[in-house]
């Protein structure tokens, strides 16, 4: 550091020690915090929009009783972060509906745990109210699972996949959409998407069981039409950019589910609201490394702990980046991704430390991120094969190479963006083919020399 | 000076065993602990409304099964005191546990096992000597992260010492669930 700097620096650490100080001294003066004057609104806006009668989550936090009798509970799961959970680094893109609190939030918490989970004078504020039914409003159309599934009681979490006949003769335009899960305890996230090629129905025609299991298999010419995942509320897509839904399709419902010790009945429904606008502007979807990795080339030994994939795109034109969607089997254990812009500076753009495949989130911006033509858009992921990664299905470590069992893996991120004019369509479309080419002919490569092996073994 | 600690390392193994004593579980039977008919007992401490705790469910439902011919007791510790009488009943018949359950209203049993989560176990001898107290098993490594399957069967191999009559080569381990919390309990005792 160049000396004329230091007073600056060292004044900000001043400022920066003051202020921590400040927060230090009101978090440590645990006598005054209490659940009515201090706790109750955290926990209100924190915690009940899933921890309420008839949500995901396992018990309510609205009264005091709720609270205080888990208070040790709390405390931890919130000083470790795990709840709320949100797995995305704060500083790194700033993302809707991020359920994060806040250090002081946490601290005051950690004090109330402290000072003996004490209710204090008063009354709390009352519980917030929730919106009942469809939150916003009576839906254009709505789409239920064709029958009902048992989610067993016991044993490892369940991916099965289940395809709704859309009844619609002609294409629509989804601008917004609601996901509605009856078995709540269980249900941990579901991706949609359009199948117009018949396969999901021939895979579920395979057993009596309704649906079919997998992390999605491939069905030719799928259309992904968003997901919900644990907290998800309804979804309004960018102006001018509704989501086709075709004609006589089928809706794809791939849901993820985690056995709750009894036995639970599953009927999910999606409310779809539509417009007679159609796309005016073009949505731009492009993953790194495309394919989900198909192309990456992806081989893990049995016991590395970190083991890292990643590939990057230069815009030739600018684009409104408005979401990106991580994706990983088990031993994926970090993504990070961010910008390179012309003169030099960096834009953050998403950055998971320890990955949790439980929860499949779409991020979405609160703010586009607009990135000028010439901008490098950079992913990295990595991999912890080890034995003590106790997200590792495979005891001893196997292995691990791309594929769509839960053992194999995948890796990649989608992001998903509006071109800044439309003009620009496609020559941004073209260059990201060049990358989605070569990957295309590395997967090829790669699957060749997959079986050339797989024959040379005895 | 070495024997103030020894006396308090002896209380302390003291306070480990279980005295003889009546319990009535939520159906109004009466259990007598440590069951002299009985090779090993164990405890489980539960909450109703603990997913890791109800996630469990079938586990301990299994090995009570199995291992009820080899003299093996089981019995359900609900421990959080607010719970309504209505509440343990209906837990009871979601999960289908059969199993004698005691609503441990005043942590007696949580303060003889020093358990400290939800679901844990505690498996005592004929004497009434705790043998193991801790997980059931390892399937979560951590809150929100249950593996695909469980690696590590502490509370079955310790079952297998205790009947086999070896020490228990793990008698202690730290579970993973929902803090047991002393709320309610306090209350209880002043009005009993």
């Amino acid at each position: 550091m160049k000396t004329p700097h230091a007073p600056i620096a060292l004044a900000c650490v001043f400022a920066l020690l003051s202020f921590s100080t400040a927060l230090a001294v009101d978090s440590t003066r645990s006598d005054a915090v209490t659940f009515n004057e201090h706790v109750a609104k955290i926990m209100h806006e924190r915690c009940s929009s899933c921890h309420r009668p008839g949500q995901a989550a396992p018990f309510s936090l609205l009264t005091y009783e709720d609270a205080a009798k888990r208070a040790q509970l709390i405390g931890a799961v919130t000083g470790t972060r795990y709840m709320p959970p949100w797995h995305a680094e704060t500083g790194y893109g700033k993302f809707k509906g991020e359920r994060r609190m806040t250090d002081r939030e946490i601290a005051t918490l950690a004090a109330w745990v402290e000072a003996g989970a004490p209710e204090g004078p008063g009354e709390a504020p009352a519980p917030p109210t929730f919106p009942s039914g469809w939150i916003l409003g009576e839906p254009d159309l709505v789409l239920s699972m064709e029958e009902p599934f048992t989610v067993p009681a016991d044993g490892p979490d369940v991916y099965r996949n289940f395809p709704a006949r859309v009844p619609t003769t002609e294409d629509k335009w989804i601008r917004a959409l609601q996901f509605q899960p009856q078995a709540r305890t269980v249900i941990h996230h579901s991706l949609f998407n359009a199948d117009t090629s018949g396969t999901a129905r021939k895979l579920d025609a395979r057993d009596d069981t309704p649906g079919y299991s997998g992390m999605g298999a491939s069905i030719p010419g799928k259309v992904s039409l968003s997901g919900w995942a644990v907290g998800g509320r309804a979804r309004v897509f960018p102006e001018g950019a509704p989501l086709r839904l075709p004609a006589a399709s089928d809706f794809l419902f791939e849901s993820h589910f985690h056995p709750s010790g009894k036995e639970e009945t599953e009927r999910s429904s999606i409310a779809l609201y539509f417009t007679d606008e159609p796309a005016s502007r073009t949505r731009l979807s492009f993953q790194l490394p495309p394919r989900f990795g198909t192309g990456a080339r992806i081989d893990i030994a049995p016991g590395d702990p970190s083991y890292t994939i990643g590939e990057s795109f230069t815009l030739p034109a600018a684009i409104e980046l408005y979401g990106l969607t991580p994706h990983a089997h088990y031993i994926g254990k970090e993504f990070k991704s961010w910008a390179e812009l012309p003169d030099g500076s960096e834009v953050p753009l998403i950055w998971i430390k320890d990955w949790d495949f439980a929860w499949q989130d779409m991020y979405v911006y609160e703010e586009p991120v607009r990135l000028p033509a010439g901008a490098t858009i950079r992913s990295s992921i990595r991999y912890d094969n080890s034995a003590e990664n106790p997200r590792n299905p495979s005891n001893p470590p196997k292995r691990v190479r791309w594929g769509r069992g839960s053992e194999d893996e995948m890796g990649s991120i989608i992001y998903m963006a509006l071109p800044a004019d439309e003009n620009d369509v496609k020559a941004i479309r073209q260059a990201y083919s060049v990358i989605s080419k070569r990957h295309a002919r590395q997967a090829k490569e790669y699957f060749r020399a997959r079986r050339a092996e797989a024959r040379a073994q005895p | 000076m070495i024997s103030l600690p020894a006396a308090f390392l002896l209380l302390a193994l003291t306070s480990m065993q279980l005295p003889a004593s009546i319990l009535l579980d939520v159906d109004g039977n009466e259990h007598v602990l440590p069951d002299p008919g009985a090779k090993a007992t164990i405890v489980y401490f539960v909450t109703q409304d603990c997913p890791i705790s109800n996630r469990f469910m079938p586990e301990i439902r299994r090995i009570c099964g199995e291992y009820s011919s080899r003299d093996t007791r089981c019995l359900m510790a609900y421990v959080d005191a607010t719970a309504t009488a209505d509440e343990i009943r209906e837990h009871r018949q979601t999960y289908e546990n059969t199993v004698p359950a005691v609503h441990d209203l005043n942590h007696a049993l949580v303060g003889l096992a020093d358990a400290s989560v939800t679901p844990e176990a505690a498996l005592f001898d004929r004497e009434g000597n705790l043998a193991y107290r801790g997980r059931i098993n390892n399937f979560y490594a951590d809150l929100g992260t249950p593996r695909r399957q469980a690696t590590e069967h502490d509370l079955r191999d310790a079952l297998e010492d205790v009947l086999a009559g070896r020490a228990v080569s793990q008698p202690r381990t730290q579970a993973v669930g929902c803090f047991i919390s002393k709320f309610g309990t306090a209350q209880r005792q002043e009005s009993p």
